[in-house]
């Protein structure tokens, strides 16, 4: 300033001044930087963030699959996540990807969910991507089950990689069904089991368990009984039908799921009705209940001498049924979010996890939901975890999958609540089963809305 | 000129806060009530319906009924604290050794996350694995469902909100108690007074101010309750602990249904207030509160 009054201005130089060109230069470095292409194309490391929950396989992402993925691209890709609670993830999940945010590169996703995230265009299929990309690495799907790809294949193309299958499990103490005198069947009914759950209730066990509540697992209580009374015809899930009409009482089935699990009430521990998934296996582990039927997740640790009391002493078989054998199945599935900045190292991280070894990591880390077909057949992975066998009876006894309701509708969560508080009322006694019913119907037609 | 305006551009930072931080989400929320606003389900109604979400909030049973168990709730839980807090503060003005450090230990269930302290009481209610049905077994009674019973499930979570809360009313109470004059008591010593009647004549109508301050700051943050709860019961089962905020989350976050969360927010925040309202009225707070200052 001072000087520009003693001197005058200076004199303008012609052209572009070298400040201006250095200027431009940085503007431009900037912008291109900030362009997620450039950074694909720069080699830099990337970082795929990705949203867990907190179960085996998803330690296993953050810690040995990680490493090896590392390994793997030369230490390019790093794996990084968030671990939320089961009933915490599906509202993180939401919020994340509902506000367009890039956190994270990979969503994993509950079965039921699924419908919500791909409607909303949250999540990039991974078979449209390699449709419109094909210089990117095949994906190999045939080394792993098929049964949650009913959830995540939409016009015949499959969106995510599934990291689990989950399906009901009957667990069975055999020690104290051998004390009782109990010959397991083959097949178990519902007679059979209330039966059983009534002789075995004596010297502080309790003769079975459920968990009424948790909204999931309640769920899981209930259509675990309605899933055996008719057989599923395709495009139906339970819930809906093809023209989104309920039809989860069809044939009085849900009241009579209902009053099944009203007739072993007086058999199951105190404090059932606040029981949820955390609660099932310390029971179990600690010898409070001797029979229980929930998803296959929940027992990882039921063999293990160092957490539970009664290790070696558990038999698993596929669930009771009163007409058809159907078993549901659910899991985790992985999507690539449609706002990550990473799309193609995360469909490539995804596409080396299919080839086998981070399923293998998973099972290291205790995973018991396992899908890799080579572990399913390994006599030395069954005689490792007993509960896998589940699938030998699901296949000796020509069961089928059929897929958990109400995963075709975009608010999944919410007309899966407005059953449950439906089912749980009845349970506890405050409506007959039939108002119950005929209430959820209402009200599932009522959130229907779109 | 400066005059004129400097205090008002001194001031604009402080209202450009208070606008963004308060007035904006406070006066966004309201437009959001007066709409159907479902932002995860796109194929869902969306827009402006006037006050359709209030028609339904009025008539809708789950809010009837979360309503009354905040009021039971807060009821009992505010009633509950305001007893034990108001003995343990007379208790403790008795000058007894280790007091002090007795009045330090007490505070602390007020110090812990709630969160923490629905997990932890969560596992002690455990009915077959917790301590509190061990404890009753160990001396030959039987073990409770506690949050797994119908019957005992509210009682459950209000013991937990007056374990963690007396100590807050302890503190309001206990300031109130050691500041009292002295010369009343004497008057009444004088006059032949028990202990009981001072108390009833000359403590109660001293404290009132106090009191009726630690029950206004407690019943409102008794009725916004929501961590404990949610990690105790999640409002069940079947309901029975189904309080306001519980339900109010349930709305937002599982059914994401935002407009009518937004009505049902303001329905229960003007009730609430209309609540406060007619308790400072009836106590005469206010009037107390300004002839004192």
């Amino acid at each position: 300033m001072a000087h520009s009054s003693m001197n005058g201005p200076r004199p303008r130089r012609p052209g572009v001044s070298r400040r201006a060109i250095l200027k431009g230069m940085g503007g431009a470095a900037a912008a291109a930087a900030a362009t997620p292409a450039f950074r694909a194309r720069a080699g830099d490391k990337v970082n795929l963030n990705v949203l867990l929950t907190n179960i085996p396989w998803t330690d296993a992402i953050l810690s040995t699959v990680a490493e090896a993925y590392n390994a793997h691209t030369g230490g390019r890709v790093t794996i990084t996540g968030e671990q939320m609670p089961y009933e915490s993830h599906y509202e993180k999940m939401v919020l994340e990807l509902s506000s367009g945010s890039s956190t994270f590169d990979i969503v994993t996703s509950d079965t039921i969910w699924i419908r919500q995230i791909v409607n909303n265009n949250w999540v990039t299929g991974l078979e449209p991507m390699k449709a419109a990309d094909p210089s990117l690495p095949d994906l190999n799907w045939g080394d792993f089950l098929d049964g949650p790809y009913l959830f995540s294949t939409f016009n015949d193309e499959r969106w995510a990689i599934h990291a689990t299958q989950s399906t009901p499990v009957f667990v069975y103490r055999k020690d104290l069904l051998e004390d009782a005198g109990i010959d397991p069947p083959p097949l178990w009914n519902w007679d059979q089991y209330r039966d059983a759950a009534a002789k075995l209730t004596k010297n502080g066990v309790s003769g079975a368990a459920m968990l009424l509540g948790g909204q999931d697992a309640c769920m899981g209580d209930w259509m675990f009984r309605v899933m055996g009374y008719d057989p599923n015809p395709p495009g139906n899930d339970f819930l809906l039908n093809d023209d989104a009409e309920p039809i989860f009482n069809e044939n009085n089935r849900g009241v009579r799921a209902i009053e099944r699990m009203k007739e072993i009430l007086d058999y199951c521990p105190q404090g059932v009705f606040n029981f949820d998934y955390p609660d099932g296996p310390p029971l179990m582990q600690e010898g409070k209940a001797a029979l229980v039927v929930h998803w296959l997740d929940m027992w990882p640790g039921l063999d293990d001498p160092s957490i539970s009391k009664h290790a070696g002493n558990f038999g698993y078989t596929i669930s009771p049924t009163d007409n058809v054998s159907q078993h549901m199945v659910a899991g985790w599935g992985m999507f690539i979010s449609a706002f990550s900045e990473h799309q193609r190292e995360a469909y490539e991280f995804m596409a080396w996890m299919l080839e086998g070894k981070a399923y293998q990591l998973f099972r290291e880390a205790g995973e018991t939901t396992l899908i890799y077909k080579p572990d399913l057949v390994d006599p030395a992975v069954k005689a490792e975890i007993p509960l896998l066998e589940v699938y030998d009876d699901i296949n000796d006894y020509k069961t089928t999958y059929t897929a958990f309701p109400p995963y075709k509708v975009t608010n999944a969560a919410e007309v899966q609540r407005l059953i449950y508080e439906e089912v749980i009322a009845a349970v506890v006694g405050e409506k007959s089963p039939e108002t119950a019913m005929q209430t959820a119907e209402d009200r599932v037609v009522k959130a229907l809305r779109g | 000129m400066r005059e004129r305006y400097g205090p008002w551009l001194m001031l604009t930072p402080c209202f450009i806060v208070l606008f963004v931080v308060g007035i904006y989400p406070l006066g966004y929320s309201l437009w959001i009530s007066l709409n159907a606003y479902h932002p995860t389900n796109p194929s869902f109604p969306q827009g402006f319906i006037l006050f359709e979400n209030y028609v339904t909030a009025f008539f809708d049973e789950r809010a009837r009924h979360a309503l009354g168990v905040t009021a039971l709730f807060t009821f009992s839980s505010v009633s509950l604290s305001l007893v034990l807090g108001m003995g343990i503060a007379l208790l403790f003005n008795i000058r007894l050794p280790g007091v002090a450090i007795a009045r330090a230990l007490i505070l602390i269930p007020m110090l812990v996350t709630p969160i923490a302290v629905g997990i932890t009481w969560r596992i002690m209610y455990n009915p077959e694995l917790g301590v509190i049905n061990y404890l009753l077994r160990l001396v030959g009674l039987p073990g409770q469902g506690w949050l797994g019973s119908m019957n005992q499930a509210l009682l459950s979570v209000i013991i937990v909100d007056v374990w963690q809360w007396t100590p807050f009313m302890f503190l309001i109470l206990f300031a109130g108690v050691r500041s009292l004059p002295k010369s009343p008591f004497e008057a009444a010593a004088i006059d032949g007074a028990a202990r009981w009647q001072t108390f009833l004549y000359v403590t109660l109508p001293m404290m009132r101010p106090v009191i009726v301050l630690a029950v206004l700051l407690r019943a409102v943050d008794s009725v916004r309750t929501f961590d404990q709860i949610f990690m105790m019961t999640r409002g069940g089962p079947n309901l029975v602990t189904d309080l306001a905020s519980i339900y109010l989350h349930r709305v937002n976050f599982k059914f994401f249904d935002i407009g009518y969360g937004a009505a049902l927010s303001w329905a229960f925040l003007i009730l609430l207030l209309a609540a406060v309202i007619a308790f400072i009225r009836y106590t005469g707070f206010l009037r107390r509160a300004t002839e004192a200052g």
